[in-house]
């Protein structure tokens, strides 16, 4: 099979650092792009990298693949098993009853007129006479048709992805929604078996043995250390093992005789020799000057009138006035789990939280962060769009009323009220189920304290 | 017996895929007195682990007395039926050393580890039945089975250097897994072991011929525990078929285009049904040494197990039920933990059917049952609720009570690996670590 | 080398020297803190100040809290039938109005505390006719929050939820490890003029191997950082072994039961600690902010938790406001309500970071540094 890669919505240059942290200026002619094990796909199926879910898999439109694993949640359980899909054509129209203590059979707002699961989660269709690559394998829906299986999971893409690099379904990491446990899929990255990446909202993140934040140090040459000594009472080396082979954009290199160490892109990998404070906390070494994060790619910044502002648990990112940031999260309590955290979705959640109802009232507590209309990022993750704020809906320019925001994964962006001075976050977790299942979550470049689970 | 192969198993065809019947110890591959196997090599010792989650009122589950003379309170008395096999240990406590208290988390990992954990994140050390399955499960086809009854796979408390290992949760999936094809060719035809197929037509009627042969060159003790097997299989069998074409109710009156499980659902009945199913699945793969490493969760830790008419789960009535003014307890509470121990005790009895040898496969086994908590009200992990069940080969006795008066579960942990045989100095670390077996249970 | 183990080594040492074999008298780490005429204490305990008497017989004649969010549910919209309700109608509603609250009445009968013996300060010098008596005996305790919490089920101990699980919080999330530094101490018996500093710690709290109890002699590094805005200094007395600082404006406290960041403000706030060697305990005081409070609750404790214990969020605000006594607003309603939080400390060393120092190979050098 040919395996397609495209780069989409990528912006050139960003070396090794977190644009958080202090970092050097980008070189231009840099490029970082996440390496991927690449693996056979099926007829069309692509690989495309996108800015913040680093590789993913999409279908031959470009539509972003998602998967839906089978779960428990407090009450009952939810997804697909393996080999089935359970989202289906069914229009679900009452609460299941899955978070306490509310029964099941209340009748959701917009009954009559809500999608369903297939709708707002396409299956990624397979013709009758597909064969299974790889693995991918075919599995049958109850209505008969086929559909792609990516390891036994059944995937779909997003009604909300517009195009090629969207991952607009749902999101790995950092603010956004959980879209009933929904996954994006994607290629395994091609780093040693010591390390792993996961998304973050800076970017793609290297670890290794499955936790420690890895590293490098400005005063290392390339595939040299000059870590020693009493540097090493703080900062341990990624050791490779005698076996280890170099691997993709990771190589080993001797820093002593018969002492491998990794290195990635020539930089020496460190993690902490030990942690900053106690085990729960969001230890980052890239606070040491010197000392930066290592990220096998990282996400382009955000609108330069933002502000990052230091509050009681880390940093957060806030507008210019330095008011921070929200994101909004909905989840429906049905079977399907379908969200409700954007505009095209039935705003009745999000109006009963900020205003018991009432548009003016929500526009008072979580006022919009308006944006000037042509008003660009570097970031395809922001955008600015045209909002009806007395319905949260969609508008378009022109329309009366409308007003120009700041949207994030298409999502508008809030402040609160009731943030007084730069750094306040009284509006985090502001609303159900500490602001995730409906309700307000501050939009967290790093939380400290409440950022490993 | 030239004609069986060494994992005394049957291969066969069946509707043009390949399906496995893995044979139990029959005494024609036992010594003279069924001792031990016909080529001198000892019993296999199998081990396994049940559990059940939100803990008991230790009031009225604990005995009064230890020993083995005592009597099951009401909430234990469930597991009379079992008491000769068992042996119970209360007041063994989970430490933490100062790590957090995790709800629902930290209690299981002590006690399977012997490790508190940091963050739930956080996967210290590898689980018992992992450790136990990298010295005795290698020779087998599986290394170790993972079964739940509550239709999750992540229902799971074993886990290996930080991976969990997901547990079977749908019976029909167990059984093609266990007696459908020994493994999945990559680059064979597209071929995917239809259990309604194998069901239906028995995946006895694929290895018939064999099955005859081998009939008629056993002893009449074999022949009778061969008829008993299969007659258990195709009962089975016999159940999964109704459940595969009973017609699902749907308005739009949709046939159901593929096979489906035992319904889904967490009624305390229910779970049981699906309990049932996995344990006659679990005994079947053990006595036939599929594997000697076997796991079965009959509920979750946050026990979302329901009392049909009552309106909460096991784990939120943990919290919310009052403690009734009279009884001094939650008694719905209680309800579910006597549903579990229900479960545990047929679970512990399901082996004792199994003849092999001189004795049955009981006899050959461990069965560490533990829970999660104390007294799940306040995630107690003082008391967290430990039994043994099986003789270990002969090397444990039974139906003692051992109060252990505030000593770490690591001794219990510890007490098992040596009895399996595992020659390790200890379980567990810091105030869990553990290097003295129980000294009252070994034989 | 850790202090304890020093203090080991030179007691054994000291026996040798004597040519004995009994050990020279343990010196307790606080003791020790002492003669730099400094010590500090790091937060192992915090509950919201509820003062209980066996059964609540006292407190709580009319029993505890009945009108949770499922009883509360269950009576409005008592039909089970699927489709019977509307989410908007119902659920939503109510969780639209605990995320907006007012002062209307309510139907539901809300359980308030009684009795006349509960924890706090005297935040008015008055004695007042709705002031308590601490259990110390002292008079005029201005607690009138205690009222309104104290018959949740919730908030009681020991089986309480957010009591328990949420002081389990308390010791497990760092965010919570709370400093008070003393300074200028001549005596923990008396001594007229102590400066109090409060900060926060970044390490795990010091406990025996279950993990209840807490020990003395733990060393915290000071989070300079994130806790800019909890680093507060305040003057105290001890008098009678008992910490009494002087009342600022706001003392801001830190004190999460869960996972979110709380910062809980105290108009007129004082520390009022039992102090010795190797612990404090006592209450933190003062006009608690009702929507802080309130709004943080919420944050805290999801639907379901406050369902665990019959915690009525809708009565709890009304209730705030009528019994609020203190910082009228614009409308002139008070808008502050006296409360207390009990709190524990064990003794703790504390470290600041260090000063970055390049050496000669290039690495930072982590010396301590105050």
């Amino acid at each position: 099979m040919r395996v397609n890669t495209k780069i989409a919505g990528l912006v050139a240059a960003l070396a090794v650092v977190s644009f958080a942290a202090q970092a050097a200026a980008p070189k231009k002619s840099d490029t970082l792009i996440e390496d991927y094990v690449a693996e056979p796909l099926p007829p069309g199926f692509q690989v495309i990298v996108t800015e913040r879910d680093g590789p993913v898999f999409a279908d031959a439109k470009g539509h972003t693949l998602y998967n839906w694993p089978h779960r428990g949640l407090r009450i009952g359980s939810a997804g697909d098993y393996a080999g089935k899909s359970a989202c289906t054509d069914e229009r679900v129209t009452v609460t299941g009853g899955h978070m306490e203590p509310y029964p099941p059979g209340l009748t959701v707002p917009n009954a009559e007129n809500r999608p369903t699961c297939a709708q707002v989660w396409p299956p990624a269709l397979a013709d009758a006479d597909a064969k299974p690559v790889g693995a991918w394998s075919v599995i049958t829906r109850d209505d008969g048709r086929k559909q792609w299986a990516y390891r036994n999971q059944a995937v779909y893409t997003s009604f909300l992805d517009h195009g090629p690099g969207d991952v607009l379904g749902t999101t790995a990491a950092g603010p956004g929604g959980r879209a009933g446990g929904r996954n994006v899929v994607g290629p395994a990255s091609n780093v040693p078996p010591v390390f792993t990446v996961n998304s973050t909202i800076r970017g793609r993140m290297l670890r290794a043995d499955g936790r420690a934040m890895v590293y490098t140090w400005d005063k290392d040459q390339p595939n040299r250390s000059n870590c020693t000594a009493k540097c090493l009472n703080d900062w341990k080396p990624v050791y490779a093992s005698a076996l280890a082979e170099s691997r993709g954009q990771f190589n080993v290199f001797e820093r002593e005789p018969g002492i491998r160490q990794w290195a990635f892109r020539g930089r020496p990998l460190y993690t902490r020799a030990q942690l900053l404070g106690a085990p729960d906390l969001n230890d980052e070494g890239g606070d040491v000057p010197g000392w930066r994060e290592v990220y096998v790619q990282t996400v382009l910044p955000p609108p330069k009138e933002f502000t990052q502002q230091d509050t009681i648990t880390g940093i957060v990112l806030a507008d210019k006035h330095g008011k921070t940031l929200y994101v909004y999260n909905c989840q429906e309590d049905t079977s399907d789990q379908l969200s409700c955290d954007y505009p095209e979705a039935v705003q009745d959640y999000r109006l009963a939280i900020c205003g018991r109802g009432d548009p003016v009232r929500c526009q008072q507590q979580f006022p919009y962060v308006p944006a000037a209309k042509n008003a660009k990022s570097e970031s395809g993750l922001w955008t600015v769009m045209w909002i009806n704020p007395n319905t949260g809906r969609r508008a378009q320019e022109g329309q009366a009323g409308a007003m120009s925001v700041w949207a994030f994964r298409d999502r508008p962006v809030y402040t609160y009220e009731g943030d007084l001075e730069p750094g306040d976050i009284m509006g985090h977790q502001f609303g159900e189920s500490e602001g995730l299942n409906n309700g307000y979550t501050a939009y967290f470049i790093k939380n400290v304290f409440f950022g490993r689970e | 017996m030239a004609s069986f192969n060494r994992r005394r198993v049957l291969r066969g065809m069946l509707n043009g895929g390949a399906v496995t019947v893995s044979l139990p110890l029959l005494n024609c591959f036992l010594n003279g007195n069924g001792t031990a196997l016909a080529d001198g090599s000892p019993m296999p010792l199998r081990f396994g682990t049940w559990f059940w989650g939100c803990g008991m009122n230790a009031r009225i589950f604990n005995p009064a007395k230890t020993g083995t003379n005592f009597e099951f309170p009401e909430e234990s008395a469930p597991l009379q039926k079992v008491r000769k096999h068992i042996n119970m240990f209360s007041n063994y406590n989970g430490y933490r050393d100062g790590a957090p208290n995790l709800c629902h988390y930290t209690g299981w990992v002590i006690t399977k580890t012997g490790q508190a954990p940091d963050s739930r994140n956080d996967r210290p050390a590898s689980t018992i039945d992992t450790l136990i399955a990298r010295q005795i499960g290698r020779t087998t086809r599986f290394p170790l089975l993972n079964a739940t009854a509550t239709g999750d796979a992540q229902t799971s408390f074993s886990y290996e250097a930080g991976t969990l290992n997901p547990a079977e949760y749908s019976p029909v999936n167990f059984y093609t897994r266990l007696f459908g094809p020994d493994f999945q060719d990559p680059n064979a035809p597209t071929f995917t072991p239809n259990p309604r197929i194998m069901a239906r037509k028995s995946v006895l009627s694929g290895v018939l011929e064999q099955t005859t042969s081998l009939m008629s060159e056993v002893g009449a003790e074999d022949k009778q525990r061969l008829e008993q097997y299969f007659a258990g299989l195709r009962s089975l069998e016999h159940q999964f078929d109704l459940q595969l074409t009973k017609p699902t109710p749907i308005a739009s009156c949709k046939a159901p285009s593929g096979p489906k499980d035992p319904q889904a659902g967490m009624a305390s009945e229910l779970v049981s049904a699906r309990h049932d199913l996995m344990t006659q699945l679990m005994v079947m793969a053990v006595a036939c040494d599929q594997t000697r490493v076997f796991n079965m969760a009959y509920s979750a830790a946050q026990a979302a197990t329901i009392k049909v008419g009552y309106e909460k789960p096991h784990h939120t009535t943990t919290h919310e039920e009052p403690v009734d003014d009279k009884l001094q307890y939650q008694p719905v509470v209680s309800w579910f933990t006597q549903r579990a121990m229900e479960k545990m005790a047929d679970f512990v009895e399901a082996f004792t059917k199994i003849k092999e040898g001189d004795g049955t496969l009981l006899d050959n086994c461990l069965i560490y049952c533990t829970s999660e908590s104390g007294l799940a009200r306040i995630h107690s992990n003082d008391g967290i609720p430990l039994f043994a069940a099986g003789r270990a080969g002969g090397r444990m006795k039974t139906g003692y009570h051992i109060d252990g008066k505030g000593a770490s579960n690591g001794a219990v942990g510890y007490t098992m690996m040596r009895l399996m045989g595992m020659d390790v100095k200890s379980f567990g670390t810091k105030s869990n670590e553990s290097s003295t077996p129980i000294g009252e249970i070994v034989a | 080398m850790s202090l304890i183990l020093k203090r080991a080594l030179l007691a054994t040492a000291v026996a040798g020297v004597l040519g004995t074999s009994v050990p020279a008298a343990a010196v307790s780490p606080g003791e020790q803190a002492l003669k730099n005429r400094a010590i500090s204490y790091v937060m192992t305990d915090s509950q919201w100040a509820v003062y209980q008497t066996p059964g609540g017989k006292d407190e709580c004649p009319n029993g505890l809290s009945k009108w949770g969010p499922r009883e509360r549910f269950k009576e409005m919209f008592p039909d089970r039938t699927p489709g019977k309700y509307s989410l908007k109608d119902t659920q939503i509603a109510l969780e639209g109005s605990i995320w907006n609250p007012d002062t209307s009445p309510d139907t539901f009968e809300y359980i308030l505390a009684g009795g006349t013996t509960s924890y706090g300060a005297n935040l008015d010098g008055k004695v007042g006719p709705n002031d308590f008596t601490s259990p110390e005996g002292e008079k005029g305790i201005d607690n009138q929050l205690f009222r309104v919490i104290g018959c949740d089920d919730n908030m009681r101990g020991p089986n309480g939820t957010i009591y328990g699980v949420g002081g389990n919080y308390v010791r497990n999330v760092t965010f919570n490890r709370m400093i008070v530094e003393l300074t200028n101490v001549d005596s923990l018996a008396n001594d007229a003029d102590v400066d109090v500093k409060i900060t926060r710690g970044l390490d795990k709290l010091m406990t025996d191997s279950g993990g209840d109890r807490m020990l003395p002699g733990g060393t915290q590094r000071i989070d300079t950082r994130w806790a800019k805005k909890f680093t507060q200094t305040l003057k105290g007395k001890i008098v009678d072994g008992v910490l009494r600082t002087t009342p600022v404006p706001v003392l801001k406290m830190i004190d999460t039961r869960n996972r979110t960041p709380i910062e809980d403000l105290f108009r007129d706030g004082v520390l009022v600690l039992k102090v010795s060697s190797d612990y404090a305990e006592g209450v933190a005081a003062g006009y608690v902010d009702i929507n802080r409070f309130y709004f943080n609750f919420n944050k805290e404790f999801n639907t379901f938790v406050q369902a665990y214990g019959r915690t009525d969020a809708h009565g709890m605000y009304k209730k705030m406001k009528e019994l609020a006594d203190a910082y009228p607003g614009k409308d002139g309603k008070n808008t502050a309500i006296s409360g207390a939080v009990l709190m524990k400390f064990a003794q703790a060393f504390v470290e600041y970071p260090a000063k970055q120092v390049v050496k000669d190979d290039g690495a930072p050098s982590l010396k301590p540094a105050r």
